[in-house]
């Protein structure tokens, strides 16, 4: 059981997640070290998205531990105190500008002036938001709707990132810089955890991957020991996906039909 | 596409503005339910949104019938002859008509102008033609029902009022000029307020105060709507005396001219100068409408053509933002995000107005009242005069769920936040405690203006009352974000707004607790210093109990 300042950024322990009757995420375990960036992959409703809520709050569990540096969940305040989170949808407050926006998030997270102005100042720039810090959020790209709750969650330093399909939409200027940022968080110590649909992204980004299907993780670890998993030595992460999730068969007679 | 598809086609497209108008602050606060409950809680949203628009419509449509009869055949006008009653009442009820109106487009036309409906629409096998068609239909269609009622009823119970065919058809000219400007004024309005409120507007002081400017543009019809119909004998005496002293001063002005008019197709009977005025100058209103309605038609299409929809730059000022307390930090949030709403300002305002128009009549009721030669006993003064301070309360109970349900506002991201239940509680109390004030505050300079020798008794009664609503503004804000938030949070204030009203007559009985006692007391005991001994007991007891139960919040 993890505790204290050894505890891993993210621990989970059998954690289901069940909407009415419809399970979700069914018992699924994983850890995410620090200075690791941690995929979370698998197809579009494996319960992907239901797994960060979870840890975010957002979603209750039906059952299953889940720990951030060995606090549980259940003590929201300090957990989200140390998560950077942008969600797959990004709803911000439309009719406020990012600055109101960021003013609002960085009142609530009691962050220090001029640090926090400092740290600002960088990331603004580096995502090349500048021009429309005062411009209604309605009136932004869905790229710089993402960009701005990029720097929200970025604003604070946190220790632990969960970033749902945090690339769709970006520019590939700022796609790089995001992924750099993670790199560099990662070098520091500190933790990722992301979810996506782009394999090459995952498999050249994330030190280890763990593939959910219908709920469950079906496999899980770094991409070279998927590779071995799957008893391919050279497939791409694609590939291992494929297999893994028992869709491979299924893509070839589907791309033959509509060729028909 | 022939008109008639066109017209079916602008019913669906019509439901997907009203829907967004009124979903616009789209929650991210589903709660995580089954794809199957979503869906079901979107559709049930759909309904109760579309249900709440034509009820409105309806409701609109009964008071224009209402107040038709009312200034036809109540009497009311009865002191002024019957050519001068005639003016008075027509050009009453065309402003009232165009007030209605305006204050009717707050929301939805907005929502019109920013629409982005006709993204899908030009998408799809539509000349623009057809595409500016459907807008135009979907654009009567937001206030079908009230327009045609208004067209109906005023010239048809003119007609039947005053017995002339002649002067119902002038009347029914004067109705349709004045539909023509009202929703020229509407839509004009929210071009403005889309345009530099909404779009283009930051958060410069100056940019908050455009955005309150137009907002209160919107909000002013309501009350003077008020004002025209309670006061509709003073009006008639006023314009009376008007065209007594400058017979022609009025003539020439809307909606005044197109009342000559109406009266001059009934009776006949008018001076020529102000015949003359009066027809020269309608015609001339008659030309604007024309116009108005040829750049109705123009802005329409613009809108059709996405001419609205593109985002517009701000130019951005330096990169800082300004870190308050999380409280302050919610209360600047809930106050920007309503600057930018015109449902939730008006819901913010109205309290407010509700407060002034409450006050018009505790003076009228308190004419008679002195406290040395009082019509009423002594011992009910204190009742006389907090009753309607805990009306205007009422208003005021329905903030608290309404900016609770704002966190559900982005809450996918929002929810990430470390917020403390208890700062948003406490942020909550304070925002509706400060519109309580100026409310509370408003009614006392009125009263100091309209009743002074009542102003004394009145602060330190209603200074007493204070902590009663007080009381009830922290344990309603507890309990709604306890109990009832998750029913609330799902689309926002419109959506089963029966919650909110019954939440507020609930909590609305803690702030008349006090005045319940001291009139059960006083009734019991005769005694004026028993019940005013038992209003300052219960209503210390119900703050003390308040404040408990606010330390008790995690």
């Amino acid at each position: 059981m993890p505790n204290g300042t050894t505890a891993p950024p993210l621990f989970i322990q059998g954690l289901t997640v069940k909407y009415g009757s419809f399970v979700a995420v069914d018992n699924i375990s994983f850890v995410v070290n620090p200075g690791e960036i941690y995929g979370l992959l698998g197809p579009n409703g494996a319960g992907k998205t239901s797994t960060l809520k979870t840890i975010i709050g957002l979603v209750q569990p039906a059952s299953g531990r889940i720990e951030v540096f060995g606090k549980p969940i259940s003590d929201e305040i300090a957990v989200k105190s140390m998560i950077g989170y942008v969600p797959e949808e990004v709803i911000l407050m439309d009719s406020l500008t990012p600055r109101e926006f960021l003013e609002f998030v960085a009142s609530i997270r009691r962050l220090n002036a001029d640090t926090v102005n400092t740290r600002l100042e960088k990331l603004v720039s580096a995502f090349q938001l500048r021009e429309y810090f005062d411009t209604p959020i309605a009136a932004l790209s869905k790229g710089n709707k993402q960009k701005v709750a990029i720097v929200a969650a970025l604003m604070h330093e946190p220790r632990l990132l969960i970033l749902d399909e945090p690339l769709i939409g970006l520019d590939a200027f700022s796609s790089k810089i995001l992924k750099e940022l993670l790199i560099f968080h990662a070098s520091k110590g500190g933790a990722v955890i992301f979810s996506t649909h782009i394999m090459e992204v995952a498999e050249r980004l994330c030190t280890r991957v763990g593939i959910i299907n219908r709920g469950r993780m079906v496999g899980e670890g770094t991409v070279d020991g998927l590779r071995k998993l799957v008893k391919s030595a050279e497939g791409s992460l694609e590939e291992i996906f494929l297999k893994v999730t028992e869709q491979e068969a299924g893509v070839q007679e589907i791309v033959k039909a509509l060729e028909a | 596409m022939n008109n008639s598809e066109l017209w079916q086609l602008s019913k669906k497209v019509y439901r997907e503005i009203v829907f967004q108008s009124v979903f616009s602050f789209r929650t991210g606060g589903l709660l995580p339910q089954s794809p199957k409950d979503v869906g079901k809680n979107i559709e049930s949203i759909a309904k109760n949104v579309e249900f709440n628009v034509v009820l409105n419509k309806v409701m609109m449509a009964f008071f224009i019938g209402f107040m038709s009869g009312f200034t036809f055949f109540s009497g009311v006008l009865f002191k002024v002859d019957r050519e001068l009653a005639a003016v008075c009442s027509v050009s009453t009820l065309l402003i009232s008509i165009l007030f209605i109106i305006v204050f009717m487009g707050i929301q939805v036309t907005t929502s019109f102008v920013s629409s982005r409906v006709t993204d899908i629409l030009i998408l799809l096998p539509f000349s623009r033609k057809d595409v500016s068609k459907i807008l135009t239909m979907c654009f009567i269609r937001i206030f079908d029902i009230p327009l045609i009622a208004a067209v109906l009823i005023i010239p048809v119970a003119y007609g039947l009022s005053y017995g002339s065919i002649s002067g119902a058809l002038m009347v029914l000219w004067s109705v349709i000029i004045t539909e023509v400007f009202a929703l020229t004024i509407s839509i004009a309005l929210a071009l403005s307020f889309y345009n530099k409120a909404v779009r283009g507007g930051g958060g410069s002081k100056l940019g908050i105060l455009t955005r309150f400017f137009y907002m209160a543009i919107w909000i002013v019809p309501m009350f003077l709507m008020y004002m025209i119909f309670g006061f509709t004998t003073h009006i008639a005496e006023f314009v009376k005396s008007i065209a007594q002293s400058i017979p022609y001063a009025l003539a020439p002005l809307y909606p005044f001219s197109l009342g000559f008019l109406a009266s001059l197709a009934t009776f006949q009977t008018y001076n020529p100068n102000i015949t003359i005025l009066s027809i020269a100058s309608s015609l001339i209103y008659f030309v604007l409408a024309v116009y108005s309605s040829k750049w109705l038609m123009e802005k329409i299409v613009g809108i059709g053509l996405g001419s609205t929809a593109a985002g517009a730059r701000v130019i951005a000022g330096k990169v800082f933002i300004k870190i308050e307390e999380p409280w302050l930090g919610i209360v600047k949030k809930d106050l920007r995000i309503a600057s930018r709403s015109p449902s939730y300002f008006s819901m913010l305002i109205m309290p407010i107005l509700q407060t002034i128009i409450l006050t018009f009549s505790l003076s009228s009721v308190l004419r008679s009242t002195n406290l040395n030669q009082s019509t009423i006993p002594i011992e009910y003064i204190p009742f006389s005069l907090l009753i309607f301070p805990a009306i205007s309360l009422l208003m005021i109970l329905i903030l608290p769920p309404m900016l609770l349900s704002i966190e559900n506002v982005a809450y996918s991201y929002t929810g990430s936040l470390p917020l403390k239940r208890k700062t948003v509680i406490i942020a909550k109390i304070l925002l509706t405690s400060i519109i309580y004030f100026i409310s509370s505050l408003t009614m006392i300079l009125l009263i100091a203006v309209m009743r002074s020798h009542l102003l004394t008794v009145f602060i330190v009664l209603n200074g007493i009352l204070t902590l009663s609503a007080i009381a009830s503004i922290i344990i309603e804000t507890i309990f709604v974000s306890k109990i009832l938030i998750q029913r609330l949070s799902s689309g926002n204030i419109y959506f089963k707004m029966i919650y909110y009203v019954l939440v507020a007559i609930l909590f609305f009985l803690i702030t008349m607790m006090p005045l319940i006692v001291y009139g059960m007391i006083v009734l019991f005991t005769q005694s004026g210093l028993l019940g005013m001994a038992s209003l300052i007991i219960v209503s210390t007891i119900e703050f003390s109990i308040a404040l408990l139960l606010l330390t008790k919040v995690k």
